[in-house]
């Protein structure tokens, strides 16, 4: 989701933190709605939401070696929509082609993927910019770590 | 609440005397409110003060030699002395952890939290509607940081329906720093932001007014901090015994460069020489009516912002000249690992006075974990003089440049003298290749170099280290550990914290910023929490988002 770095400034730790948390919530839920509605594909769709999670940690290693390349240390919102965008397009390439353990290749229509996809980023981006720090408020000194 | 006199004349603020506190304190006492003080005899005004000073001047007070010497003596659980930003940020987390206003006092100067800030951004030439040198996220008033003071902005400007504005606005906290310059909000936001949080935690009910004049240990276990209010027909002296103090008395005066306070004392002119920091609106009227050579110092974002403020008055007399005196010139940015900051125009650009990892990324956790010395230097290489990139400061510089009414003189100053026509002579030995030496003819000189933040200027902290010896850190300010407690002060379960500029060079690099002093307050609230003080519960999950909610409805904490 891209969303690790939403602490402005984060560290490795507190981007895979905050990332595994979103995924948790608001990811969990709002997959869960499209799998309501989706009953053929729901499964697909839970897995789904589970590979943005393990790809996005090795992802935040790579966004975290790039930072260390910028003078303020920091992560700005328009990096996060960029690295989301990337993401999502290698998941679904995945997706489309080769398919994942469990996600058979083409299993998962592109229209769908890109609901679903969007829809959770920008809930887990609106957590971030907002109530996330209302409900943890030493969450932004720490670099995105929540524990 | 009314003030009233007491007897031997003295004007008590609103605020329960000890003998009157809670008098039916029994043995649930020890959360209580205040705790009580000792039986004492009524007070007996000892005009003495030689005797005052010698009773002051121990390391070890008893609180009822203070009764008798006439010293009114108030009990409380938390203190915050300075009564500034620190002291709000320090306060405001209390509040909004559950602890009620009667635990906590306050003694500061001023009745506003802001208004000594208020007055160095005037003189500065911020004005109401200029932007402070501050993130979004960095609210005084709202130490959860949301919304920023961006989003703010960006409604209301919706909401009077001036889209682009709004856009701009939110387009800048999206791209920034990358794309777009940082956000910044407006001074007139900030201040009354923070004034109806003032309103909003009691500020005024917890506040006494006057100067700090020492802090001593005292033989009940508790750390005493004497202050001394004027008015009332001389100056009286309240000791406020508390368990927990907070120090936070911001930058003790403006920095005055040697030559410049050996002008103002040989020549006693108040009116060609000044520090940004002062009052010298008259001197901008002066070059309106009359033109002049106005000599700059400093390369900090004062300096540019008084930079803008001459352009904008050469709109109405083009003649007005700025030689800005560098004492080096600059050909590269500070270097820190692979990273560069970017030079312009002998300006280095960096959105805030830190990059901004220091206040809650990396950084902050590097410098953290190294050693004094280390401190030091990462400090000096993530810091020095700074100024923000924007958009209408580099229109101001390009235009001074190409037109020739700025240009940058690099050396240091020698002598400024008064000329027998009246204007200044400044001579300066050139730092440039090959040296030399320069004579300006000028009608002002404004230094823009800042504010002293050397402890011993400030006479409550020099009275201190005198006192305690409490350990100086690197860069010679009181040093605090991890959770900014001055842990020479401990004393039983007394402990002393501290935040702001008195603490530069410490684990922290912004201390003296919006959002350090709130990230200052949690790390000290954080060992509060362990020592079980009183009322204070950990704001955090649920109970935080509860009291966000108190915020954003403006109910009290």
């Amino acid at each position: 989701m891209g969303l690790g770095g939403a602490a402005v400034t984060p560290t490795l730790p507190g981007r895979w933190q905050t990332r595994l948390a979103l995924a948790l919530v608001p990811g969990l839920p709002v997959t869960a709605l499209f799998a309501l509605f989706n009953r053929d594909g729901a499964d697909a769709l839970l897995l789904v939401l589970l590979y943005v999670a393990l790809f996005g940690v090795a992802w935040d290693v790579l966004y975290i070696a790039l930072q260390k390349l910028r003078w303020e240390r920091d992560w700005p919102p328009l990096f996060q929509l960029a690295g989301g965008v990337a993401e999502g397009a290698l998941l679904y390439t995945f997706l489309a082609v080769t398919g994942l353990p469990g996600i058979p290749g083409g299993a998962v229509p592109f229209g769908l993927f890109c609901a679903m996809y969007t829809t959770v980023w920008l809930a887990g981006f609106a957590a971030t910019q907002g109530p996330l720090r209302a409900i943890f408020p030493r969450w932004r000194f720490s670099g995105g770590r929540l524990i | 609440m009314s003030h009233h006199t007491e007897p031997g004349g003295f004007v008590r603020a609103p605020w329960p005397s000890p003998d009157a506190v809670r008098p039916d304190l029994g043995a649930e006492a020890s959360d209580a409110v205040l705790v009580a003080a000792p039986r004492l005899p009524a007070p007996v005004a000892v005009r003495d003060a030689r005797r005052l000073e010698a009773l002051i001047d121990q390391p070890l007070l008893d609180e009822r030699q203070l009764v008798e010497a006439g010293i009114e003596l108030r009990v409380a659980t938390y203190a915050a002395l300075g009564g500034g930003l620190g002291s709000f940020a320090w306060v405001d987390l209390l509040r909004n952890s559950g602890v009620p206003a009667e635990q906590i006092a306050v003694a500061g100067s001023h009745a506003r939290p802001g208004e000594r800030l208020e007055l160095l951004c005037q003189n500065s030439q911020i004005s109401p509607e200029e932007r402070l040198r501050s993130n979004s996220d960095a609210r005084p008033d709202n130490l959860w940081g949301f919304p920023g003071f961006g989003a703010s902005e960006a409604l209301r400007e919706l909401l009077h329906l001036r889209l682009g504005t709004a856009a701009r606005i939110l387009w800048q906290l999206f791209a920034e720093p990358t794309l777009a310059d940082t956000y910044t909000p407006r001074r007139a936001d900030v201040f009354a932001a923070l004034n109806r949080e003032a309103e909003r935690i009691g500020w005024s009910d917890m506040l006494l007014q006057g100067r700090l004049r020492a802090i001593r240990k005292s033989s009940a276990g508790r750390l005493l901090a004497v202050v001394e209010c004027d008015g009332g027909g001389g100056t009286r002296r309240v000791a406020i015994a508390a368990n927990y103090l907070h120090l936070a008395l911001g930058y003790p005066a403006v920095r005055f460069l040697p030559e410049l306070i050996a002008y103002r004392e040989r020549t006693g002119d108040r009116g060609l020489v000044f520090n940004a920091y002062e009052d010298h609106e008259a001197v901008y009227a002066a070059l309106r009516a009359r033109g002049g050579v106005v000599v700059l110092r400093g390369r900090g974002i004062v300096a540019i912002r008084i930079l803008q403020r001459l352009w904008e008055e050469r709109r109405h007399n083009p003649g007005i000249v700025v030689v800005h005196l560098h004492r080096t010139r600059l050909t590269a940015g500070h270097r820190f690992g692979r990273t560069r900051r970017v030079l312009e125009a002998q300006f280095e650009y960096q959105p805030f006075n830190w990059p901004k990892a220091t206040w809650g990324g990396e950084l902050r956790g590097r410098l953290e974990a190294a050693p004094d010395d280390e401190r030091a230097r990462l400090l000096e290489a993530w810091g020095g003089t700074t100024v923000p990139r924007r958009a209408e400061w580099r229109r101001v510089v390009r235009e001074g440049l190409r037109e020739g009414w700025y240009r940058a003189e690099f050396g240091t100053v020698r002598t400024v003298e008064q000329a027998p026509d009246g204007r200044l002579a400044v001579q300066i030995e050139s730092a440039l290749a090959g040296g030399g030496r320069l004579e300006l003819a000028a009608d002002y000189l404004i230094d823009c170099s800042g504010v002293e933040a050397e402890p011993d200027r400030s006479l409550p902290v020099a009275d201190l280290i005198r006192t305690y010896q409490p350990p100086l850190n690197a860069l010679g300010r009181l040093s605090v550990n991890d959770e900014f407690e001055i842990e020479a002060l401990r004393h039983g379960d007394a402990r002393l914290f501290a935040a702001g500029a008195l603490v530069a060079g410490g684990p922290f690099a912004g201390v003296d910023s919006f959002l350090g002093m709130q990230y200052a307050a949690l790390r000290s609230a954080g060992a509060l929490l362990r020592l079980h003080a009183p009322g204070l519960r950990l704001l955090n999950g649920w109970y935080s988002l509860c009291q966000w909610l108190k915020w954003a409805w403006g109910a009290p904490p």
